[in-house]
């Protein structure tokens, strides 16, 4: 488990040096690995590979406790909160696809909300809200097949990783 | 390529058609900022700054010609020697005034309880 949030604090610095053409919007590829968690070993270490990512890639980053960290850490939140939402319905054929367009979505509403409340205090932030939530559909779609993909991908291999050295992860 | 399956796109479809009406709610119905006018020290008038038109205000001096358009406000005439008034020109952000002290007009956009646009660190 250890092993996977630190992929995923790998792929949360990575993706800060990414330039976007808007600022604050980024593929959320750190979210593939909480959607692969999720699915492969339930909600609960879905949880601790996220909140593990959020504190990891912070302290890497330097943004530590900083504003940007408690976006990061609200939208871990947002995320995990809409995942817990849908949980049921992942038995009745609900994929990553569908459950990282939610996600996606989340993410940005809860973060959306923190700005609101703490950062930016004026109304004049929900004109944002609707375009931003607009981008992150798609976004949450692309996220969500790429861990559908990885998760076909690992269905070959067993839960305790190739080597014998990973089985204590 | 993964294929979604069927809950998966009613999920989407769900928050594609929410986040469509929170657009069409977001640019139909803007929350305005209002102008407050004073005149010889009482309020006379909230002004609505989303609606583009022209109001006038009474002085001793005359009427001064408020007009309103694209969300902001200015002096468009007024009867002051001066008219420092209307070279303050347009006020858009939330605690921006212009006063016409001959006229004892004054016109304020009205700020939240928080006087702070934003925080960086």
């Amino acid at each position: 488990m250890v092993g996977l949030a630190a992929l995923a604090v790998i792929i949360h610095v990575l993706e800060t040096a990414i330039p976007s053409p808007v600022p604050g919007l980024r593929p959320g590829l750190a979210n593939v690995i909480t959607l692969v968690v999720l699915f492969r070993y339930g909600l609960a270490m879905a949880a601790w590979v996220s909140l593990l990512r959020v504190v990891g890639g912070s302290l890497l980053i330097g943004t530590f406790l900083a504003p940007a960290f408690l976006l990061s850490l609200v939208g871990a939140l947002a995320v995990l909160l809409s995942l817990a939402v849908v949980r049921p319905l992942l038995r009745l054929g609900l994929s990553p696809i569908g459950s990282g367009a939610l996600a996606s979505v989340a993410h940005v509403g809860g973060q959306l909300l923190i700005v609101r409340l703490l950062l930016i205090p004026h109304d004049g932030l929900w004109l944002l809200a609707p375009w931003l939530m607009i981008a992150a559909l798609p976004l949450g779609i692309f996220t969500g097949m790429i861990a559908s993909e990885t998760l076909k991908q690992l269905e070959t291999t067993p839960k305790g990783g190739r080597t014998a050295s990973h089985a204590t992860d | 390529m993964p294929r979604p399956s069927l809950l998966d796109c009613l999920v989407i479809l769900i928050l594609a058609a929410s986040l469509g009406l929170l657009l069409a709610m977001s640019l139909d119905g803007r929350s305005g900022d209002t102008a407050l006018v004073m005149a010889e020290d009482t309020i006379v008038k909230r002004i609505n700054l989303s609606r583009a038109g022209e109001y006038t205000v009474s002085g001793p001096l005359g009427e001064s010609l408020l007009e309103v358009s694209n969300g902001r406000i200015r002096f468009a005439d007024a009867p002051c020697p001066d008219r420092i008034c209307l070279r303050r020109g347009w006020l858009s952000q939330h605690g921006d005034s212009a006063t016409c002290i001959p006229n004892r007009v004054h016109i304020r956009l009205e700020a939240e309880e928080n006087g702070y646009d934003s925080i960086n660190f």
